[in-house]
């Protein structure tokens, strides 16, 4: 009897699995061709001397990898990107956090303000910086100047020192739109009983910051964190929109750095090399990233 | 029973995605192999016969022919797209699909490695990257066309790549300074200054009255690159020789006359410009030199569509950029507009008929008309009054083929980010060390 239903079972469960490996196979068709495949053309070519366009090429074995450090350019590139990357990240978790609480307490227009909060996430990046561009150049420095403020009454995209910081806040300003919304939606899976239970039992605002939202957002922190550090060791379209990694090289990414080698002096195979010593960089940061996620879940 | 079936379709799933792989790889071992001209000998007479086939379809149910033309010159887009109307209409049952972009090089360079080049375009010929594309057999080689003999000679000699051509040279673009006539008359200033003190002195006149003399847009790093490339080619118009010595360790970046020229009369200029220079785009400063709000503007025969957009009314003058060290003073030239056929035209035939209409007297004549550039076609009257002197510096000879054309590949990308940082902090021997490092580098690679 009981060997019979087992194998019963086991006959439905086989039609389970014909069933998944037939929903699984398209995606993992599409992805190895969409994706598998180019990183290993792209290690191909990352061992010759083509320039993108030529029907020649020879190979060179990893002349190209021992190049990116020839100059200073591509250690500069990363200690922008990860200073750029850290910045983002903190600043997208603590605002993003706080704004979702905020949007998450019984004020007026609590729907109104929800929605102009997330407007900007309806916009191409590009066109945000495009528009950031304008906006530095002709409405900045009036403000800065009638305020009296040194450091605005110029374009601060034409500051090295301002440049950095004026992109992390066109960043922010658009990229907290979605981090927001996953605090919020994370918000909003906090049993109120236990509010209720915590504040019967006189824990102070912190405490309970700390001791029941946390830990109840602890996931969505985790997906957020991954995603802002994706989109900063990434960022190439604001750049590209605002400074072109300039004033000199003080705003350039790895990203923009790839960029210029391939795009705009034909070192096509170089940047290549460049682009799969970033990816193993990003590796190494997300293999870090996901020890930690692991320890803490096992806790 | 089922389960084999599922498995015969996956496994037809895996096979014709392998196929699509093999084929992939395929063509890029044949790409590697080094038999080129036998491939791209049998690719041609493929398509040939592909078109042919479909020119007689077209011909026997009246389809049209739909051609693309690319334009990387978005200030021409205008003018082509009457062009092509005007060949349509006297070619019936064919199309041209005028397309456009700003970020030419990249769209070329994605295109080209997806083997989907437009079937006409707008080509460099004297560039290197383009005379590569050629050499690869990219373009139609179009040595033996008659209506090449309508080109003028020096440009014809400055679009040989190897002995043959495959571009047909439409107009030369010169490179100097904008001055607004308007605001330099209000200051008392009648013509255009011809040497560097001439120059300087009306900066001077306008300053005293708060006028600003130079629109420099130095956020701008690929205007910086322009200006850094066409006045170091001023400077000495043999810079290739000079930076060699440098890459070649003969001379240090810091001891070049041409750098340190460079310096010298960007310092100069950079007393007579706006407080927001190191933030002012290309385009603002071309919208503000239109307006009235500056008097002088370096740039190229290409600005002038720009400007007249900006403000129809604007009387403006091009005039050579005077020799910061008071010597010769040549213009630096380069081909503008060339318009090539790549090898995979859908209708080769119809393409070769585009470039020689294009050379038609009265089509160049609209297109010289239109584009402010001087005209490279034999008959053609330059009409453009702004651009009188530098059609006399054509017609004499004043003239020299941009350093560009000479450099190595990604030189001028490589220095402009020192180049915009002196402009900012006016710190010479940072400019010298990265300008000295730029250059190594370059060189090096090429």
């Amino acid at each position: 009897m009981g060997d019979k239903k087992k194998k019963g079972k086991s006959r439905r469960d086989k039609g389970r699995d014909r069933a998944f490996l037939f929903f699984t196979a398209p995606g993992f068709i599409l992805y190895s061709f969409f994706f598998i495949m180019p990183v290993l053309m792209g290690f191909y070519y990352s061992a010759t001397d083509w320039d993108g366009i030529s029907k020649n090429y020879n190979f060179i074995g990893f002349d190209n990898y021992v190049k990116i450090f020839r100059t200073g350019q591509f250690t500069d590139a990363l200690f922008f990107t990860i200073k750029y990357t850290v910045l983002l990240v903190v600043l997208t978790i603590v605002l993003g956090l706080a704004i979702a609480m905020l949007l998450n307490r019984k004020i007026k227009g609590r729907t109104f303000f929800r929605g102009i909060y997330f407007i900007p996430a309806v916009l191409s990046s590009l066109t945000v910086g495009l528009i950031f561009n304008k906006i530095c150049y002709y409405i900045i420095p009036v403000i800065g100047k009638a305020l009296h403020i040194h450091a605005l009454s110029q374009n601060p995209l034409a500051d090295k020192n301002l440049a950095m910081w004026t992109i992390l806040f066109v960043n922010l300003w658009q990229g907290l739109c979605i981090p927001t919304l996953l605090f919020l939606a994370g918000l909003q899976s906090v049993p109120t009983d236990l509010y209720d239970g915590a504040a019967l039992d006189g824990a102070s605002a912190w405490d309970i910051f700390r001791y029941i939202t946390i830990p109840f957002i602890l996931p969505v922190v985790s997906v957020v964190f991954v995603l802002t550090l994706k989109g900063g060791l990434m960022v190439f379209d604001y750049i590209k929109a605002m400074t072109e990694g300039g004033p000199g090289s003080s705003t350039r990414s790895v990203a923009m750095l790839i960029y210029k080698h391939g795009f705009t002096q034909n070192k096509y195979a170089f940047a290549i090399a460049e682009a799969i010593f970033m990816g193993l960089v990003v590796a190494a940061i997300s293999a870090v990233q996901i020890y930690f996620t692991n320890k803490k879940k096992a806790v | 029973m089922k389960f084999k079936k599922l498995s015969a379709v996956m496994a037809a799933l895996l096979a014709a995605s392998s196929l699509l792989v093999a084929c992939g790889g395929n063509s890029g071992g044949q790409d590697a192999s080094g038999s080129e001209p036998e491939n791209a000998a049998a690719d041609e007479t493929e398509t040939e016969s592909e078109s042919e086939g479909e020119g007689q379809e077209a011909a026997a149910s009246g389809d049209e022919v739909t051609l693309e033309l690319l334009l990387t010159k978005t200030e021409i887009v205008d003018v082509m797209e009457q062009i092509a109307a005007k060949f349509c209409e006297e070619n019936p049952g064919v199309k041209i699909d005028v397309t456009s972009t700003s970020d030419g090089a990249t769209l070329v360079r994605t295109r080209a490695a997806s083997n989907d080049l437009p079937d006409i375009m707008n080509t460099y010929p004297a560039e290197d990257f383009y005379k590569d594309m050629f050499r690869d057999g990219y373009f139609e080689d179009i040595t033996d066309a008659e209506y090449l003999g309508k080109v003028n000679s020096t440009a014809m000699e400055m679009s040989n790549c190897d002995g043959n051509y495959y571009a047909v040279p439409m107009s030369l673009s010169t490179y100097g300074i904008y001055a607004n006539m308007d605001v330099l008359e209000a200051n008392g200033i009648t013509e255009t200054p011809s040497t560097w003190e001439e120059l300087i002195a009306d900066c001077e006149t306008l300053k005293a009255n708060g006028v600003t003399g130079f629109l420099l847009p130095n956020k701008d790093v690929g205007n910086v690159a322009q200006r850094f490339e066409r006045t170091a080619g001023i400077i000495n118009n043999d810079s290739n020789s000079e930076f060699k010595q440098i890459a070649d360790g003969e001379m240090e970046a810091k001891d070049s006359p041409t750098l340190q020229t460079w310096c010298d009369y960007n310092e100069d200029l950079l007393n007579y410009t706006t407080d927001d220079h190191m933030g002012m785009d290309y385009d603002i400063a071309a919208a503000e030199f239109s307006n009235g709000n500056g008097a002088f503007m370096l740039s190229g025969t290409w600005m002038l569509a720009t400007v007249q957009k900006n403000n129809p009314d604007a009387n403006v003058e091009l005039f050579a950029f005077p020799h910061p060290r008071g010597e010769t003073t040549k213009v630096p030239v380069n081909i503008d507009t060339s318009f090539s056929i790549s090898s995979t035209c859908a209708d080769k035939e119809i393409g070769l008929k585009f470039l020689e209409f294009m050379t038609r007297e009265d089509i160049a004549q609209m297109y010289c008309d239109a584009d402010g550039n001087v005209s490279t076609i034999e008959g053609v009257e330059y009409n453009i009054p702004q651009h009188a002197n530098m059609k006399t510096a054509v017609e004499e000879g004043n003239i020299f083929l941009t350093a560009v054309n000479f450099w190595p590949t990604g030189l001028r990308e490589e220095i402009r980010d020192g180049c915009q940082m002196f402009l900012g902090d006016g710190d010479r021997e940072a400019f010298f060390e990265s300008s000295q490092e730029a250059i190594e580098t370059i060189y090096a690679d090429n």
